[in-house]
């Protein structure tokens, strides 16, 4: 059997159906030899790669949700596969396993977004290739290298070419598109699917929209117990909610506090945050900085610290509290109560003065990512 | 956006400081109430500034901008910038747009709901199915999202989703930055900074990760 077929127009009563996963294994050998060199490099998912770096440092500790993800699915599709059924069992089972190999690290998609069309596919074996190439032969008579990227542009059914020589040619157009990631999700029809335009973007979107909620669990604690849409995003309400008012009390216990700066800010920021190496723990810099500034005076009010007293021990992250910690808590509290509004006001003058011949040059330091 | 966090808390530091100064400097302000008022302005204006250039970040410069109490701190704060970025960000059309597709959406929600009251007063049973349930119930819920989000009125479905989740982290990391900070007030004010053995301030910064 000649393993390049070159019929100008495919049908399904020409190639035999081994012949068709012949052509298709070697096509996945191709490209998935092509995927692993530059895969490695490739973030998989570049709008949520920094959300991971974020969420490890932001909880102090490594903490990878999202990475763990993305690298425990190579796992996973790979024993799905077992589960296919088949009649050619070894080229099947090497064509399901190259296949499912190929599919997770799509050209141009994210390699994340491919999972569930893996599980689908454990069940497709010939019908999907058939359909496949039905959709091939309707599609094709213009280059077929061209139809590959104009295939996956919608995120549709990938298209095949069937030929040595545009094997080669898309061998050098996967190479040469490395670059653009744009959030394709591949998805494949299933056994029984229909495979019209209108509900293949349907499932695009329900897998999109899927990927983001399984993200949203992830990030928002307690999400884990809840399933289904709904309920999910009631859960995600209520913590944003919180977490607005966490800012607006943080705020008002920061007004209580009244921060006169009237520190130099250029070289509190210049010397003391900047060169501050990033370490896991960024903030212990930021707290080690008031040892070093006798500067930073912080005088607060007398009657809002009343106010406040008594909720300030409250407020401490309980499970964080040290008993030296909550000593000094308490101690602030009596301290500031001796604070008069009098020191305030020579602070202010102080700090105005600083303020504005600072100013311009400050704006100018400052990242203006507008 | 490619933001790394190490990055973003340095800069939203800095932008919250400047802008304390400013606040502190331009109004005097009296009441704790305008104290709290500015002191969230700066925090929220640090939080998009360190986020840099996403949807509900344009959204939440906008809507600051367009209150008149902000305008004088906001000028303090970006100086020159702040003519071009409010010429940038001030589009009513913007606005007109919102307002046309509500109407558009409350009309159909409108004729769907009537029909079904139609008929529910007719008094013949009305066979809903468990998703237009379903799917009432989400729609309920995302519109309340849609609100707190900034800029998440003109949002909807998975860009939603996506946006739901920066700002979530964005949130998230504004509130321990402000923490931290009020924490260093505290530390800082206590009276003989000097007693303070520097062990209690490691275990200090050592609990500052995020705790569920």
């Amino acid at each position: 059997m000649a393993p390049c077929m070159d019929p100008p127009l495919l049908t399904p009563s020409d190639l035999s159906l081994s012949e068709k996963q012949r052509i298709y294994l070697n096509q996945q050998q191709k490209q998935y030899l092509n995927q692993s060199a530059y895969n490695s490099n490739f973030s998989p998912f570049p709008t949520f790669k920094p959300i991971t770096e974020e969420i490890s440092i932001a909880n102090g500790q490594v903490y990878n949700p999202i990475n763990s993800l993305v690298n425990g699915w190579p796992d996973f599709s790979m024993a799905s596969s077992t589960s296919f059924v088949g009649n050619d069992s070894d080229t099947m089972k090497e064509m399901n396993a190259n296949q499912i190999t190929e599919n997770m690290k799509k050209r141009k998609s994210e390699s994340n977004a491919s999972l569930k069309p893996e599980q689908s596919n454990t069940s497709e074996g010939q019908e999907g290739s058939h359909k496949k190439v039905k959709q091939d032969s309707k599609n094709g008579n213009h280059e077929r290298n061209v139809s590959i990227k104009e295939g996956s542009r919608k995120g549709k059914n990938k298209k095949e070419v069937t030929t040595e020589s545009s094997k080669d040619n898309t061998k050098d157009l996967e190479v040469s598109t490395v670059t653009p990631k744009p959030d394709y999700i591949h998805v494949r029809a299933r056994r029984g699917q229909a495979t019209d335009s209108h509900s293949l973007a349907e499932r695009v979107r329900r897998e999109r929209i899927s990927e983001r909620m399984r993200y949203l669990q992830e990030l928002v604690p307690g999400c884990n117990k809840v399933t289904g849409k709904a309920g999910m995003l009631d859960e995600i309400i209520n913590y944003v909610q919180s977490l607005q008012r966490q800012v607006e009390f943080l705020s008002m216990k920061l007004a209580a506090v009244n921060p006169t700066v009237d520190f130099d800010i250029d070289d509190f920021i210049n010397k003391q945050i900047i060169p501050s190496n990033t370490s896991c723990l960024p903030m212990v810099n930021v707290l080690n900085n008031p040892l070093d500034l006798s500067l930073l005076q912080f005088n607060s009010l007398q009657r809002p610290a009343n106010c406040y007293a008594f909720e300030m021990p409250i407020e401490n992250p309980n499970p964080a509290v040290n008993g030296s910690i909550t000593e000094q808590v308490s101690a602030s509290d009596t301290l500031g109560d001796q604070y008069l509004s009098a020191n305030l006001s020579s602070n202010w003058d102080a700090g105005s003065q600083n303020l504005y011949c600072l100013d311009p040059q400050q704006a100018r330091t400052l990242g203006f990512p507008f | 956006m490619h933001v790394t966090k190490e990055f973003k808390k340095k800069t939203f530091l800095k932008q919250f400081l400047l802008g304390l100064h400013v606040s502190n400097s331009i109004s005097n302000p009296i009441s704790i109430e305008q104290r709290k008022n500015s002191i969230k302005l700066s925090a929220d204006l640090a939080m998009a500034f360190a986020r840099g250039r996403t949807h509900w970040t344009h959204a939440l410069i906008t809507k600051l901008g367009q209150k008149e109490e902000n305008k004088s701190t906001l000028k303090g704060i970006l100086g020159r910038r702040y003519q071009i970025l409010m010429a940038r960000y001030s589009c009513p059309l913007l606005y007109q747009k919102v307002q046309r597709r509500k109407k558009g959406v409350r009309s159909y929600r409108f004729s769907y709901n009537a029909q079904k009251r139609r008929s529910a007063l007719k008094g013949s049973c009305v066979r809903v199915s468990p998703s237009v349930v379903a799917r009432n119930l989400e729609n309920r819920r995302s519109k309340v999202l849609k609100r707190l989000v900034p800029g998440g009125e003109l949002l909807k479905g998975s860009s939603l989703l996506s946006e739901v989740l920066d700002y979530v982290i964005s949130l998230k990391a504004q509130v321990d930055m402000m923490k931290s900070l009020w924490r260093a007030t505290q530390v800082s004010s206590s009276s003989n900074v000097e007693l303070i053995p520097k062990c209690s301030i490691a275990k200090e910064g050592s609990f500052l990760h995020y705790s569920k």
